[in-house]
């Protein structure tokens, strides 16, 4: 891996969306470039500082439940958001399973935003970056 | 240990820890004291990759911290299976990233996804039982055993997935009707000009319960493939715009024939990938960021969110901080650049007198909180006018 970290790969890389081979490549990086090292670092820090409640010492399922973020995002799922869920995701009136609801609407581990083409079936993991933003979200470069 | 060296391991440790919560269930207490620990053992060797050192090194690591007995008692823990089941994404989006387009992600997963690499909750529970109830040495391990097991198990047979059609299996649906969204958009925009949201929703809406019905009352001819359900779902769809041209279009001159798709039954070819048919304005062709958010998870939600504030690029970014830039340049400053509260008041005002200091910290400190409150409410809202 010779070029810097994009910030999506970083994102990949710390939500862990990646192989351990890939990480393995990231880390190699990191461990010559201090520039990417500090982006890693930072993009840490911010995310432990967005946390909900991350200083406080409480049981994991306790600390969830009593988060912000996990407060408004059910209040928004199960009173408004069932509405909305449907709406968005789901076409009207479907027979729905209720066993294998949750989670299944989308996926998040197959997303590569800056291959997309209109009217194309899969991704190209080769493409590097572009600088097409006002068109499609380019902000990822897999580095192999 | 040099600097240089205990830097990597600790590198190493993190995004372990990262993935597996090993700190959260007890693998150990302090990750310094764990890299001090491995002593001599951590020197990288001259004949040695920066892989082979990695691995070498972290099976030394964790059989000093005793992983074995870790992992036997820590398997079935909500958090350990996250990181297995995180695991077996990246490795599934990568198998899928370099083969070939299967025919059923060809006919019936929505674009840029794929069914036939899918992690259902039921595939990943049948997986952890036949393959990963044993006694396992170390993460590494863990990584093998499920490249053989994926290897096994993948890419689902069409077989394996109509069959979960036919009883309904939603995690399946859900991405069949994903991949009809476009199509109903493309099929309107092409037959009746139309793209109004209202009247693609209805028809996509009902395409999707009629082709429920069909499959899952196994109506169409047995055995019954991925490519009949989309031919199936390509007559209704154009039926449907018919009855929309009679309807609301009623008056304007616009032949049936000159639409170029002439398929009844059997799809026409050349309507996949065409790029008329995906036009950008579609919302459901849109590649954004929130169509891939799980919206059910809380800790999904937060890493999108922090991509989305790190990076300026990012389509979201602009709206989620917008009104907010001076509370994020002192959410960042405190976080990232890990400036204390105290001395971002005194950055900003100087010194102050004691009192006055007391005050403006906790002023600080308030809208540091306040912010990201409102960021979390505010990115939650931006996927909901996103998502479409
Ligand atoms: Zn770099």
């Amino acid at each position: 891996m010779s070029r810097h970290l994009d910030s999506h790969t970083i994102f990949r890389y710390v939500s862990n969306r990646m192989t351990p081979q890939d990480e393995t490549s990231v880390q190699e990086h990191i461990s010559e470039c201090s520039k990417c090292r500090a982006a890693v670092e930072k993009y840490r820090a911010l995310a432990a500082g967005l946390e909900p409640d991350a200083s406080r010492v409480q049981p994991r399922f306790r600390l969830i439940c009593k988060s912000t973020l996990f407060r408004v995002a059910a209040s928004l799922i199960i009173v408004g958001g069932i509405t909305f869920t449907i709406i968005n995701t789901r076409p009207k009136s479907l027979p729905i399973q209720s066993g294998h609801d949750s989670g299944a609407i989308l996926s998040t581990d197959t997303y590569q935003p800056e291959t997309y083409q209109p009217g194309t079936q899969k991704a190209d993991t080769t493409s590097t970056e572009s600088d097409t933003l006002a068109t499609a979200p380019v902000y990822y470069t897999p580095e192999k | 240990m040099s600097e240089k060296i205990s830097g990597d391991i600790l590198e190493w440790l993190t995004k372990e820890d990262e993935r597996f919560s090993l700190r959260k269930l007890g693998l150990y207490t302090d990750i310094n004291k764990a890299v001090e620990d491995l002593g001599s053992s951590a020197y990288r060797e001259a004949d040695e990759s920066y892989s082979e050192w990695k691995q070498r090194v972290l099976a030394h690591f964790y059989e000093q911290t005793g992983f074995s007995s870790f992992y036997s008692q820590n398997r079935g823990e909500k958090l350990f299976k996250r990181g297995i089941r995180s695991l077996l994404k990246a490795k599934l989006s990568d198998m899928f990233h370099h083969s070939e387009q299967t025919d059923t992600d060809k006919y019936i997963a929505p674009d840029h996804d794929t069914i036939s690499y899918s992690l259902s909750e039921e595939n990943f529970e049948r997986i952890s039982e036949e393959h990963l109830s044993g006694e396992i040495q170390d993460t590494l391990e863990i990584s093998s055993i499920c490249n053989s097991a994926l290897k096994q198990n993948y890419p689902l047979a069409e077989e394996y997935v109509i069959d979960h059609l036919q009883t309904n299996d939603s995690f399946y649906w859900e991405k069949v009707y994903l991949r009809l969204k476009p199509m109903v958009e493309g099929f309107s925009y092409q037959m009746s000009g139309s793209n109004a949201q209202d009247q693609t929703y209805d028809i996509w809406s009902d395409t999707c319960m009629i082709i429920n019905t069909a499959v899952t009352e196994k109506r169409l001819s047995q055995p019954c493939h991925a490519k009949d359900i989309i031919s199936y779902a390509v007559g209704i769809i154009k039926n449907k715009n018919r009855e929309l041209l009679k309807g609301i279009k009623k008056g304007r001159n616009i032949s049936l024939d000159q639409v170029s798709y002439k398929v009844e039954y059997s799809p026409d070819e050349n309507f996949f990938n065409r790029e008329e048919a995906a036009p950008q304005n579609f919302s459901s062709q849109n590649p954004t960021v929130t169509n891939y958010i799980d919206i059910t998870d809380e800790v999904d939600i937060r890493n999108h969110m922090v991509l989305a504030l790190y990076n300026e690029k990012h389509p979201l970014h602009q709206a989620l901080i917008s009104g907010y830039e001076e509370a994020v340049g002192l959410l960042f400053e405190h976080y990232i650049d890990g400036v204390s509260y105290d001395d971002i008041v005194i950055k900003r005002m100087g010194h102050l007198p004691e009192k006055e200091m007391i005050k403006n910290v906790a002023r600080v400190r308030q809208e540091v909180k306040r912010v990201k409150e409102r960021l979390i409410k505010r990115f939650i809202k931006l996927i909901k006018n996103d998502r479409r």
